[in-house]
């Protein structure tokens, strides 16, 4: 372990401790104790070498933060239950398959709650309000900062109502990525919501994207990703968005929410809240987050 | 062909847009048109969106407004189409029957044709899925004269750049009979349509709807590859032979065609071929009242370096109370009365109110932000209190510690949104405060602004447009903190409101209800300048949901008097009750100053709401008597879009029968009330309002008068403040 609170110069006396996980490309983690007054720039310049650094690709997060994105996704996978059991009972096969494959992807899939999706490093040395010290309203003890290689980002992953939601590597730049073809070579199954998908980006920024033959070319719905409260999905507004895909983006196909009782409404978005955060089996995690 | 083209050329129309054309450059470019607006529904002949005489199933989006005017040999058709919301379209139109005269006595309309007033609503029903299709049903011209109103269930089915129409019309779209009437099978009575309409017009003729000839009605709009272009086909519903215009239609054919083309994100253009023999001419600017912005001039936040670089105070004494109500008023727009200290001097409160941000949040941000780097750390909470005419009638809690968080950046989730709250005032900690700083009342000089001032009317028999330009000087003078007099007086520059013949001598002719709307003329003719309005109002608290007021003065042009209005208006709560009473004596005009002999008790019972299913809307019901000593109701509905425009109707129905009110049966209207501060970079909570009432009559008349409760407590409920 390394005390970083020495080499920043800090009173050891005066400030609480706290653990910074650095996650690494090369799937090394380290753990350095910090002072709760440091800034997570001075983290990042007393550990990284920030000329070498992808932005996009890193995030920074807290465990408390992680504890409550966990229990999102326990409540998220409580609802599918539900929504499997209302399909059975109505004799719903294809909703019943769906509410279960989504079930199975949650329980397959790894995610890292954050409150930066991509660390806005060029404008958080500019003034302090986006410069976060290592607290948060939790009382988080132990945060992390990933770092990871930008491999991620030659691909796209498709979950949700798909016949085969897997990763799906990119054609090269300046090929044919169009949203809608992706989609449709997926084979959406037949409780999906075929009028939509919702497109995760990179930086947490959610779109639902009308692909539909009939509401192509309207306006979408985009939602920001918001740095104070970052699991939920906010207000949206009408937004144009390319149709074009890029690396790094998530794809999830909901399930068609129409004909469901009020009570079992709202999985789409909850599943997006979640995906916002996904992260790939080859990458690292803290152990707490587990 | 050739007769028609050159009979379309030398059309005045046809010679201006096409003036127009040379100016605006044709060839628009399609990466001038965001993509998303080539895929949303366009215009039809009549208003709303749709094909070309036949509507569709589609809607807008919310806020979406159009002016549309169009044009043939029969007909001119010029109103607006607004999208209330996602699932209401709503339309005014004037019809002007080129072929009639509004009324055949020459010296009461000279040679202006004919004008007929429609209003269209059209609701959606069912929202386009993967296999259904959009469904809405629509009436139109459904609160008019019946010459053109009919009522349609359509739906539309978009496929690729493909969008397919197929309807069912009743009356005026419906009359070739193409298709048996289905709710004729149901019920004998749905098989004839009662003719005319009731009254003077203007009535809901709900029992003329979906009865008599039903036909079909569809087509298609077809999005080209020439993107700005798209074109039309439809299959017109419509039986022409027996028009409002009293001259004879031919129609050679059902199928209509049609080109439309986006000049500009802001401007379309509509060439159609209708009738198989009639071409028809039109345009409409659109704007989106959601989506109107624009940019400010503000001074910078302050910062959390801000925080770090002043030096607070260190005892709430040693605060610069005067220094720091300039600063709240420069930066964030709150006029400070007095600020004081709790007891345990943890809670530092500013008493006063916001005086130029429409946005409260913002204001309270910047309001806020000043607190933070000019009071002692040791305060952990600011209180702003809303305090207009001396009533705490609100207030805003601001977590210091979270706020100087956000603003620091020391806590990753904190923002200066979380820091905020707004609740009821609580009157019980007024009790114990310290005042550190109090601006004295001072009775000082009444304010004087002068501004220009537009009043106009659409549609009246004597002129289309009436209107007059004026200069009004505006006046307040506080006599104490809750005793204020409003005077206006106005100048007029130019107009033509002396046209208006409904002027009958009194004594002569006299009609069946007391004249206190329709003297206009005779105030007109009177004089080019007048005192407006000069009245005195008392506004007390009785307890933080209890509010009371007094006033007296000449209350408008036409009326003055004394009146008392009490009101009950619970914190957030979305709703509030009222009552007023008021003696109003009619104005003379015949002198600057004098009262004509008519005089009447006039009050209403009012009830405000804020339906929780309809977001930013307001329902204002006013029952009671009113100026023509009828006894009725007066209803207003309210909408308020994400810019801040307020779009409103109001009708009042009284015991007044339709033949005595006169023309358009009862009365009714429209207004626009537009934030000033979308036409300019300085902010300000200021508006401008637009009316248009399509007559003025004498029956459901209210009094007009300054400062009602409702306004002065809007911050209780936040509705035209936020």
């Amino acid at each position: 372990m390394l005390a970083l609170c020495s080499s920043i110069a800090c009173a050891q006396s005066e400030v609480q401790a706290r653990l910074i996980h650095v996650l690494q490309a090369q799937q090394t983690q380290a753990t350095y104790d910090v002072s709760s007054q440091t800034r997570l720039s001075e983290v990042i310049q007393a550990l990284t070498d920030v000329t070498s650094q992808d932005w996009r690709t890193a995030r920074f997060g807290s465990r408390q933060l992680q504890f409550r994105l966990q229990r999102l996704k326990l409540e998220t996978q409580q609802r599918l239950t539900a929504l499997q059991h209302y399909a059975e009972q109505e004799g719903d096969e294809g909703l019943a398959l769906t509410a279960k494959q989504l079930q199975r992807q949650l329980q397959n899939s790894r995610f890292l709650a954050a409150y930066y999706l991509g660390v806005p490093w060029h404008g958080m040395r500019l003034r302090q309000a986006n410069n976060p010290a290592l607290n948060d309203s939790y009382g988080s003890d132990e945060f992390y900062l990933s770092l990871y290689s930008t491999e991620t980002s030659k691909s796209v992953e498709l979950f949700g109502a798909l016949n085969s939601p897997i990763s799906r590597v990119l054609q090269p730049a300046g090929s044919n990525n169009d949203i809608k073809q992706v989609v449709a070579a997926h084979k959406p199954q037949q409780a999906a919501n075929q009028g939509y998908v919702w497109q995760i980006n990179i930086n947490g920024g959610v779109v639902k994207q009308p692909i539909a033959y009939f509401n192509q070319g309207k306006l979408a719905q985009c939602y920001s990703h918001q740095v104070h409260d970052p699991l939920r999905l906010g207000k949206p507004t009408d937004c144009s968005a390319p149709q074009q895909l890029s690396g790094g983006q998530r794809l999830y196909v909901g399930i068609d929410e129409s004909q469901l009782p009020q009570s079992l409404q709202g999985i789409n978005e909850r599943m997006v809240r979640l995906l916002k955060f996904h992260v790939p089996h080859e990458q690292p995690l803290p152990e707490w987050s587990h | 062909m050739e007769s028609l083209m050159a009979k379309f050329y030398s059309s005045n129309v046809v010679k201006l847009v096409l003036a127009g054309l040379t100016t605006i450059p044709l060839g628009a470019h399609a990466q001038d048109i965001p993509d998303w607006l080539q895929y949303e529904p366009t215009q039809t002949d009549v208003g709303g969106a749709g094909l070309l005489q036949m509507p569709s199933a589609r809607h807008n989006r919310a806020g979406e407004l159009s002016v549309f005017y169009y044009d043939n040999e029969e007909y001119r058709r010029v109103g607006l189409s607004l999208q209330l919301f996602p699932w209401l379209e709503t339309i005014i139109r004037y019809n002007d029957v080129r072929t009639r005269l509004y009324n055949p006595i020459e010296e009461f309309s000279g040679n202006q044709t004919y004008k007929d007033r429609g209003v269209d609503v059209k609701v959606r029903l069912h929202e386009e899925t993967f296999y259904w299709p959009e469904l809405s049903v629509g009436l139109r011209d459904f609160a008019g004269t019946g010459q053109f109103s009919g009522e349609y269930l359509v739906a539309s089915k978009r496929w690729h750049n493909f969008d397919f129409t197929l309807g069912m019309g009743w009356g005026y779209l419906g009359r070739s009979g193409n298709i048996d009437n289905p709710f004729c099978e149901i019920t004998d009575s749905y098989c004839q349509r009662p003719g005319g309409f009731q009254g003077q017009g203007g009535s809901f003729e709900y029992d003329e709807w979906f009865k008599g000839n039903a036909a079909l009605f569809g087509g298609v709009e077809w999005q080209t590859p020439w993107e700005p272009l798209s074109l039309k086909v439809e299959y017109d519903g419509n039986d022409y032979s027996d028009e409002s215009s009293g001259t004879p239609i031919i129609q050679d054919s059902h199928w209509n065609l049609g080109l439309h083309y986006r000049l500009h994100e802001y401007a379309n253009v509509q060439l159609s071929f209708e009738r198989g023999n009639t071409l028809m001419f039109g345009f409409n600017i659109r704007t989106n009242f959601n989506d109107i912005k624009q940019y400010k001039q503000r001074p910078p936040k302050r910062t959390g370096e801000d925080l770090d670089n002043n030096r607070q105070p260190q005892h709430a004494e040693q605060i610069n109370t005067a220094q720091l109500m300039r600063q709240l008023r420069v930066e964030g727009g709150y006029t400070s009365k007095k600020i004081t200290l709790s007891e345990d001097r943890k809670t530092l409160s500013v008493y006063g109110f916001q005086s130029r941000y429409r946005d409260d949040a913002e204001g309270v941000d910047r309001s806020a932000r000043v607190l933070a780097t000019q009071v002692p750390e040791s305060i952990k909470t600011y209180r702003f209190i809303d305090y207009p005419y001396a009533m705490p009638v609100a207030e805003t809690h601001v977590d210091a510690g979270l706020l100087k968080h956000a603003m620091r950046g020391t806590l990753i989730d904190a923002n200066v949104e979380k820091a905020i709250s707004y609740d009821d005032v609580d009157l019980s900690e007024q009790q114990n405060e310290t005042v550190l700083g109090e601006r004295d009342f001072d009775i000082g000089m009444p304010s004087f602004s002068v501004r220009p001032y537009v009043q106009q009317s659409f549609g009246g028999p004597e002129n289309f447009y009436m209107y007059e330009l004026r200069a009004d000087a505006y006046s307040t003078w506080a006599l104490s903190e809750n005793i204020i007099v409003d005077g206006r007086a106005a100048l007029r520059l130019m107009g033509n409101y002396d046209e208006f013949n409904f002027m009958v001598t009194p004594g002569e002719d006299e009609p069946p209800l007391p004249r206190v709307r329709t003297f206009v003329r005779s105030y007109v003719d009177f004089s080019d300048y007048w005192l407006e309005n000069l009245q005195a109002t008392y506004v007390k608290q009785l307890s933080k949901d209890w509010y009371v007021s007094a006033y007296g003065g000449y209350f408008e042009r036409m009326f003055g008097g004394v009146g008392s209005e009490i009101m009950y208006r619970p914190y957030g709560s979305g709703w509030g009750v009222g009552m007023d009473i008021n003696y109003a004596k009619q104005r003379s005009f015949n002198s600057h100053f004098g009262f004509r002999d008519y005089d009447t008790i006039t009050g209403h019972v009012a009830g405000y709401w804020k339906p929780p299913m309809l977001q930013d809307s307001m329902i204002r019901v006013f029952a009671g008597r009113f100026l023509a000593k009828d006894w009725g109701v007066q209803v207003n509905f309210d909408h308020k879009f994400d810019s801040g425009v307020i779009v409103g109707a109001y009708a009042a129905k009284t015991n007044v029968s339709a033949e005595e009110y006169g023309e358009g049966s009862f009365t009714k209207g429209f207004y626009i009330s537009m934030p000033l501060d979308l036409f300019q970079i300085r902010d300000t909570d200021a508006r401008a309002n637009l009316g248009w009432t399509p007559l003025t009559r004498d029956g459901g008349q209210m009094l007009i008068r300054q400062r009602t409760l409702h306004g002065v407590t809007d911050v209780r409920d936040g509705f035209y403040s936020n």
